[in-house]
């Protein structure tokens, strides 16, 4: 374990699943249904603290850039970092080290509110949609090895009541597909839950506080 | 005797390391590019109705402050279009054609992130190699350059980012 030598620290706790491929598989997109928490995330209120429920769709057959899109609590709000924030949100990491989020203009929607999230790639671009809806895009190489969704939280106590994935895609060779067939697995932390309700095709995911 | 001043060295050397440790700076910090874009000249969309953003860069530095080992610096702003800052600063990335027009400020404060000093939503199996403290991973991860963008008009927080390189933006 690195002893994180800062002033301060975010630690990450994750109860979420993946798909990936050991053996070249051409995957270009990845999609998932989930609702908003129901009740809500109760997050810590300290600077920094958030949690997540957010499908991360990997690019450039590597584990170093990635796209992600989800529904987000915590965020940085004019300089503060206001942990009551609610927002939909999508993100990118490009292969040279850049980190960009952005906050979607998509309404939120009250908790149990279900959206719908795909990233999806075509002419070189990679795309982010809520709900059908183009979000932004960037420019990076193919093909994602790796598909997550799931829960992320920066604090163990965050307190995360279940959501429940469903309608898990991959686009393979340009077909949108079921998750079903690849290999998996599942990150926990402790007190941190994931689980395949139908194997790779629905899921749920919360933490025990 | 000997054991005696193999004692004090040892305690020397110990006490030495303290503050290398306190200091963040365990990793040695890498080289890193400049970007010039200082030569390149955004047209004036200045107006009277728009959101006053000193107050929010104070508490950017602020808040940065308190979250890393490094100490923030340089503070940049300008004004522009969201296309001008795709033309201009980066052209990766995209965002749909209704939103182009939008009036942002775009705000960087060179600092030093560490891959657990920043808001970074990782994905698990990034996260698992920087716990257990792969330098190549976390020095892949560290970024030199923060980045926000605010609506001109109303204030609005609408993303941030962190650069591994550290851009001097257009003038206005």
């Amino acid at each position: 374990m690195l002893i994180f030598p800062s002033v301060t620290y975010a630690q990450h706790y994750y109860g979420k699943g993946e798909i990936y491929w050991n053996s070249t598989k051409h995957w270009s997109g990845g999609a998932a249904i989930f609702p908003n928490p129901n009740p809500d995330y109760y997050v810590q209120p300290s600077i920094g603290y958030a949690a997540n429920h957010t499908l991360w769709v990997f690019t450039n057959n590597s584990d170093q850039s990635w796209n992600e899109v989800g529904y987000s609590k915590g965020r940085n709000l004019n300089g503060h970092w206001d942990t009551t924030l609610r927002t939909l949100y999508y993100a990118f990491r490009l292969p040279n080290g850049q980190y960009y989020e952005y906050r979607s203009s998509n309404p939120v929607g009250n908790p149990g509110t279900t959206h719908s999230y795909k990233i999806s790639f075509g002419a070189g671009i990679w795309f982010i949609y809520i709900d059908n809806i183009l979000q932004g895009f960037s420019a990076q190489p193919l093909y994602a090895k790796y598909i997550q969704v799931g829960l992320e939280s920066l604090y163990y106590a965050n307190s995360c009541r279940t959501v429940y994935s469903s309608g898990l895609q991959v686009n393979e060779d340009g077909v949108w597909k079921g998750w079903s067939g690849n290999l998996s697995r599942i990150y926990q932390s402790s007190g941190y839950h994931f689980s395949w309700v139908t194997p790779l095709s629905s899921s749920n995911d919360w933490n025990d506080y | 005797m000997r054991l005696k001043w193999g004692i004090i060295i040892l305690l020397l050397i110990l006490l030495g390391l303290v503050p290398i440790l306190n200091s963040g700076i365990s990793i040695a910090a890498q080289a890193y590019e400049i970007r010039d874009l200082s030569g390149i000249k955004i047209p004036d969309y200045s107006s009277p109705d728009l959101f006053p953003i000193g107050q929010a860069i104070e508490e950017i530095i602020a808040q940065t402050k308190e979250e890393t080992a490094d100490t923030p610096r340089n503070p940049q702003c300008v004004l522009m279009k969201w296309s001008d800052y795709i033309r201009y600063i980066d052209p990766k990335i995209g965002l749909p054609e209704q939103q182009l027009d939008r009036l942002i400020y775009a705000v960087t404060v060179d600092v030093i992130r560490r891959p657990w000093e920043g808001h970074v939503r990782f994905p698990a199996i990034v996260w698992e190699k920087i716990e257990k403290g792969d330098i190549e991973t976390i020095e892949h991860f560290t970024s030199r350059q923060d980045i926000y963008f605010f609506d001109a008009k109303t204030g609005e927080a609408l993303g941030f980012g962190y650069n591994p390189f550290v851009i001097i933006l257009p003038k206005q």
